[in-house]
């Protein structure tokens, strides 16, 4: 398909890859927009201060003090990202798909020249590009925090950091599924959290206890983001030897294998 | 690509359920035309503008925007048409300023093309002083001028308006149908197809009419040529001289004149015939020293036309 030039002297676009990819851009752009503009953020962003700020105090409040070794510190502090994680999918992405039928902009948006595989392309991004910052920001505060404490930082922060994205990419993943086939964005907000917290607990625990392999399920592979430090906190806990292959490759395959539903979901979705 | 006949729905059938909305409609548009799509609650009005617009697909048959499939290829179908669908809701974290930028730059527009698109379709639709307040704050009159300015934003060859003055308060209803009015007065290529349940709306913006009902087509023509297939129209006279029981009485032995009466300070006059006999009408008016300084159609004449057809249908 050709470029056409109309009346106004602008000219239309083609449907090429680079106007998908250049669509998908505005709609993240919009979607970052309205993260920023909206209460969730400043929910979210309170949330995060708040976790930090209890890891680091509390242990002075209570006399002790952090720990001077690297590793251990890293550990504690990694040791909430999964449930961090989970609750951004819950706050953000949940909603991301199914707002625009429950808020009635579906009415403009989809009447438009736009495919809805740039738009889901567009708010997955956008769940990401959101997500990472957040998760980047937590990582640095506790690199700062190590630095400061234990006067150096374990360089499996890094590795921790790697898998948290990937992790959220999974939990994205689930959301959007949950969102494109939802009425209302409190239900899938709902659904999403309630799947995430307790039905992949259940099943991986029922699974466990009848000797049933249970790695595959997101919340069992999530356990990497902590247990990829190795540390035992003095023998209490058995150290949990972390295999970053099979790990990322459940993140990437839940992730894109709901991605992909959602996407099929959602195309076919009717107004 | 254009064709004579931009908009076409043939064969549509949509099915809800054991429901059926739209029933064997076929429909064309003609080229630069302001067609209006009447019928009653649940007659497959709004339906077929969904499927037209992509919010829907049919059960079978096929809606074609200038030859070009909607359904299997709306990306394309979709490229110079501008819609209002219900009445849509808008990001409301945004201003409208915004909200023209991100959909101008979905429909690939340049910034200076965003930009003057945005003021010029601001100051029509009388929005140019809200343009950097947010729509959170706006009443429904002023989202559904907002909802009319964001369909003309890539200068569309095609509009498609879904009932457009619904839901707003008088005074909403006729600064939209002003806005509507200018849109179809001042533009060179634009086709309209707007659905509405309000006949005085179309019979005062529209050109053509089409009228469905129980998903089916009960007939599509030009206004002036529905209407004239009655065998009488009836006007409103307005004189500069005070209208009485004698003036009435002269108007009532002209020819062609079925009756005539005193109505609301002036004379409604029924006549057989059509445009060319309103003109003489006019004249023969003229002649009997009768200054006409107002002479309007009925508004009742296409409720009329409608509601026979309405009642033949059923």
């Amino acid at each position: 398909m050709s470029e056409t030039q109309n009346s106004n002297n602008y000219t239309r676009m083609n449907g090429g890859i680079v106007t998908y990819l250049k669509q998908s851009y505005v709609v993240m752009k919009n979607e970052i927009v309205k993260f920023t503009r909206g209460k969730k953020m400043l929910l979210f962003t309170a949330l995060i201060f708040l976790v930090l700020i209890l890891l680091t105090a509390v242990p002075y409040i209570l006399g002790e003090g952090l720990s001077d070794n690297a590793t251990e510190l890293a550990a504690s502090y990694s040791s909430f990202i999964a449930l961090i994680v989970l609750l951004f999918a819950t706050l953000f992405a949940s909603t991301s798909l199914v707002s625009e039928f429950e808020e009635r902009t579906a009415l403009i948006l989809f009447t438009r020249p736009v495919k809805k595989s740039s738009i889901l392309l567009g708010k997955l991004t956008a769940s990401m590009v959101i997500g990472i910052a957040f998760l980047a920001f937590y990582y640095v505060f506790t690199s700062v925090v190590s630095l400061a404490v234990a006067g150096s930082v374990d360089a499996t922060l890094l590795t921790s950091f790697g898998l948290a994205v990937l992790y959220l990419f999974c939990m994205v993943g689930i959301a959007l599924l949950i969102s494109s086939v939802m009425k209302k964005g409190s239900t899938a907000t709902i659904i999403t959290f309630v799947m995430s917290l307790l039905i992949f607990s259940i099943v991986s625990t029922l699974l466990g206890a009848y000797d049933v392999e249970n790695w595959w399920l997101p919340d069992i592979a999530s356990g990497a983001i902590y247990d990829v430090f190795g540390f035992t906190f003095g023998g209490m806990i058995p150290a949990v030897t972390v295999d970053l292959v099979q790990t990322s490759g459940v993140f990437i395959a839940w992730g894109l294998i709901t991605t992909l539903i959602a996407y099929f979901l959602f195309k076919r979705r009717s107004f | 690509m254009t064709s004579e006949y931009p908009i076409e729905l043939i064969n549509l059938r949509k099915e809800y359920g054991t429901f059926v909305a739209v029933d064997d409609l076929s429909l064309k548009i003609k080229k630069n035309s302001f067609t209006g799509l009447l019928g009653p609650n649940g007659a497959g009005k709004s339906t077929s503008l969904k499927i037209l617009t992509n919010l829907t697909t049919p059960t079978s048959g096929a809606v074609e925007i200038n030859g070009i499939n909607v359904t299997k290829n709306s990306w394309e179908a979709l490229l110079t048409v501008g819609t209002v669908v219900e009445t849509p809701e808008f990001y409301l974290y945004l201003t409208p300023r915004e909200t023209f930028r991100y959909l101008g730059q979905l429909l690939g527009m340049s910034s200076e093309s965003i930009k003057y698109e945005t003021d010029t379709i601001l100051e029509k639709v009388k929005m140019t002083q809200w343009a950097d307040k947010k729509l959170g704050t706006f009443s429904k009159g002023m989202r559904q001028r907002i909802a009319l300015g964001q369909a003309l934003l890539n200068n569309p060859d095609i509009i498609i308006l879904d009932e457009p003055t619904s839901g707003l308060d008088p005074r909403g209803m006729a600064e939209m149908r002003e806005i509507l009015k200018t849109l179809r007065s001042g533009s060179k290529d634009l086709t309209v197809l707007m659905s509405s349940h309000m006949l005085h709306e179309v019979s005062d913006l529209c050109d053509h009419v089409a009228m469905v009902d129980h998903g089916k087509l009960l007939v599509h023509d030009e206004i002036d040529r529905i209407l004239g297939d009655s065998e009488s129209r009836t006007v409103i006279v307005k004189t500069v001289e005070k209208p009485d029981n004698a003036m009435v009485e002269k108007i009532s032995e002209v020819s062609n004149v079925a009756s005539a009466r005193l109505y609301d300070n002036g004379i409604e006059i029924r006549f057989k015939g059509g445009k060319s006999e309103q003109m003489n009408l006019f004249n023969t008016l003229a002649n009997m020293n009768i200054t006409v300084y107002s002479m309007s159609e009925d508004s009742n004449a296409l409720e009329n036309k409608y509601l026979s057809l309405i009642k033949d249908s059923r």
